[in-house]
């Protein structure tokens, strides 16, 4: 690199108006090849006034395209030859490591993830920026998805070890999961072809945020008083916090005791309370630490 | 909670043919396709491999009965969407600065604008013609057999599977009782599974995904096969036996698991392309409900090796539908009007040469 470039941080601003010629009437233009395996073959004609742009003639094609494109959306040049970086606008031209895993180790012609100009057709750039967002948006949503599905099985096994859940909860809930995919499968795949493939997928993706959000704020799978069948005063429950809060409001339940460090707490209902204080109850907890039993 | 997962199931079974098909149709080039689909596909090992990881580090921090673990671990999920949702409304956003900003973009936009109009008429038909489109598709029940068959062979196999990890994982690394060893355990099981993906994404471009998925298929049967004939040996030998279990997932991952996904966007006409794939993957949920639901049962009866043997058995099966029912050219043609010429020309060759793989 040129010694005069390093210490220069240049901002080129550039209009459409700037025609491939490079004129200087709209400022200072830098070309500096970033790297050599781009192609440095024909020289384009070119006015500078530069004097420093002496030790940088070969302009490449290539770079004459990034001019092209950049100017065209109006975006600054900023160019560091420090640092090597390149920016144009929200499209940085540094190679990240993903664009090199895509091309090297995967095979593709270029990373399907980010758009790269380096097409002079804008028309064909439209529908090339256009693919990269359609790429983008059926990855998330498949990795969404792929976490939606797994991370029941977990969440279920946490569950069974916070609140007392016997198998049959166990499968009901992860069968629910998958009787709802078929039926989503079947839907989804319909209305893809009904009402186009963009609206389907919001819709469905919607239906994701909306479920992911309720089952995260959902109560614990079974909600009766568990302890009162097998002995009438035994009052042995905990409420989600959401729960309770509304029905501690509600005036219909009496907070008992509230644990903090799982952010639950349990509370009876006004029923009952009577009978508790009746049988002077003592707190304490069982060996989970988290049942609260009256005596 | 139930009624939540349901509704969840929707959204996520609904992403599974969307998700193909728009990114099918993302690329005009068909090699490149049946890549990008591929690649979409292996988000799914990396969310496989983000849950229980993530799950790890919830009960590290949180502990191991906290009320909040489970909370986040499934909010977490909105995540994706919300994030979706804004980039595509910004996207939105930038497209129209852009096109109001400069003079000379307007009438290009504006072109674009009829073209993409032009586009979606062309892609998507009424509603009406939906089961038309259908009715048209030549081929249908071979190419159904093809996709769906698959799908639902491959998913009793998989999912079936799924349920005999800790089976195996308990015999590797000793009981595991609580969610953290789960988890953990879970992970390196989807990292071991995770290159698979990759790999498949690679090879791709160089090999049909019919090849891929006969490769698979036969793998798999020489691998259940190997486990059901000496599982009492195996069970003894414990390092063997998940190099031999790592290696069912490795190479389903990088199979069957990716070509069934990637098969149904690129086999059937675009009309009606998403809900045939929306077939083809509910007939894969089926199979998976068998296989979770019947496996344990059959296990019981008959002796967990005689199950790995239903396995192999059942992937021979996979890998004689695959030779029968799919065609060879999907995947490799170059571009999709290509395609369907090709296929007339096989249409019309069939017609002239019937021969024993036709129905």
């Amino acid at each position: 690199m040129n010694a005069e470039v390093n210490n220069l941080n240049v901002v080129a601003s550039t209009s459409y108006g700037s025609t491939l010629e490079g004129s200087s009437e709209h400022g200072k233009e830098y070309f500096i090849p970033i790297d050599d395996e781009f192609p440095s073959g024909s020289t384009s004609t070119m006015n500078s006034n530069s004097s420093s742009h002496s030790g940088l003639s070969h302009n490449s094609p290539w770079l004459w395209r990034n001019k092209f494109t950049s100017s065209r959306i109006g975006a600054e040049v900023e160019l560091r030859s420090s640092t090597q970086t390149v920016s144009i606008g929200w499209n940085c031209f540094r190679y990240n490591v993903f664009d090199i895993l895509a091309v090297k180790v995967l095979g593709f012609d270029s990373n399907p993830c980010r758009a790269m100009h380096d097409d002079q057709d804008p028309l064909d750039k439209e529908q090339r920026n256009n693919s990269h967002a359609d790429m983008r948006l059926s990855m998330l949503s498949n990795f969404s998805t792929s976490y939606n599905i797994l991370s029941v099985s977990l969440a279920i096994h946490v569950m069974s070890g916070i609140y007392e859940m016997d198998k049959e909860d166990r499968t009901v809930c992860s069968s629910a999961l998958l009787a709802g995919m078929i039926i989503g499968q079947l839907v989804g795949g319909t209305l893809g072809d009904a009402i186009g493939r963009h609206k389907a997928m919001s819709l469905v993706m919607f239906l994701q945020i909306f479920a992911a959000c309720g089952s995260a704020f959902s109560t614990a799978i079974s909600y009766d008083f568990l302890g009162l069948s097998a002995d009438n005063c035994w009052m042995s429950n905990i409420y989600s916090l959401r729960m309770s809060i509304y029905n501690v409001l509600s005036g219909k339940f009496f907070l008992v005791f509230q644990d903090f460090d799982a952010l639950c707490c349990v509370i009876i209902s006004s029923k009952y309370y009577s009978c508790a204080c009746c049988c002077h109850g003592t707190l304490f907890s069982s060996h989970h630490g988290r049942y609260i039993e009256f005596s | 909670m139930k009624v939540w997962r349901f509704i969840l199931g929707l959204g996520c079974g609904g992403v599974y043919p969307l998700a193909a098909t728009l990114t099918a149709e993302s690329s005009s080039k068909q090699v490149n396709r049946a890549k990008l689909v591929a690649l979409t596909f292996s988000m799914q090992g990396i969310g496989y491999c983000i849950v229980p990881l993530f799950a790890w580090v919830l009960i590290f921090i949180l502990g191991e009965q906290s009320d909040l673990t489970w909370r986040i671990l499934l909010g977490v999920g909105a995540l994706p969407g919300i994030i979706l949702t804004f980039h595509r409304s910004s996207r939105r956003q930038k497209i129209k600065v852009d096109s109001s900003n400069s003079i000379f973009d307007e009438e290009e936009s504006h072109d674009l604008r009829s073209q993409t109009i032009g586009n979606h008429k062309n892609e998507q038909p009424s509603q009406t013609s939906v089961l038309d489109a259908i009715r048209c598709e030549k081929d249908l029940f071979r190419k159904l057999v093809g996709t769906a068959g698959c799908w639902f062979i491959f998913d009793v196999l998989y999912y079936g599977n799924t349920l005999f990890q800790p089976i195996v994982l308990d015999a590797v690394f000793g009981g595991s009782e609580t969610t953290k060893k789960t988890a953990r355990d879970a992970a390196i099981i989807a990292l071991l599974a995770l290159p698979g993906y990759f790999i498949s994404v690679a090879v791709v471009g160089y090999q049909s995904p019919r090849f891929i998925q006969i490769q698979g298929f036969l793998v798999m049967t020489i691998l259940y096969a190997i486990i059901g004939m000496a599982f009492s040996s195996l069970s003894s030998n414990r390092p063997l036996l998940l190099l031999l279990y790592g290696a069912s997932f490795f190479f389903s991952d990088y199979g069957p698991n990716t070509t069934t996904f990637m098969l149904p966007s690129m086999t059937f006409s675009p009309a009606c392309r998403s809900t045939l794939n929306g077939i083809s993957a509910a007939s894969g949920k089926l199979g998976a409900l068998l296989g979770a639901t019947m496996f344990e049962p059959a296990a019981k009866k008959f002796g967990d090796d005689t199950v790995m043997m239903i396995c192999s058995a059942l992937s021979l099966i996979g890998m004689l539908m695959t030779l029968l029912c799919v065609r060879s050219d999907v995947g490799l043609g170059s571009s999709h009007t290509g395609a369907k010429q090709r296929q007339q020309i096989a249409v019309s060759r069939k017609h002239s040469a019937p021969s024993l793989l036709d129905f």
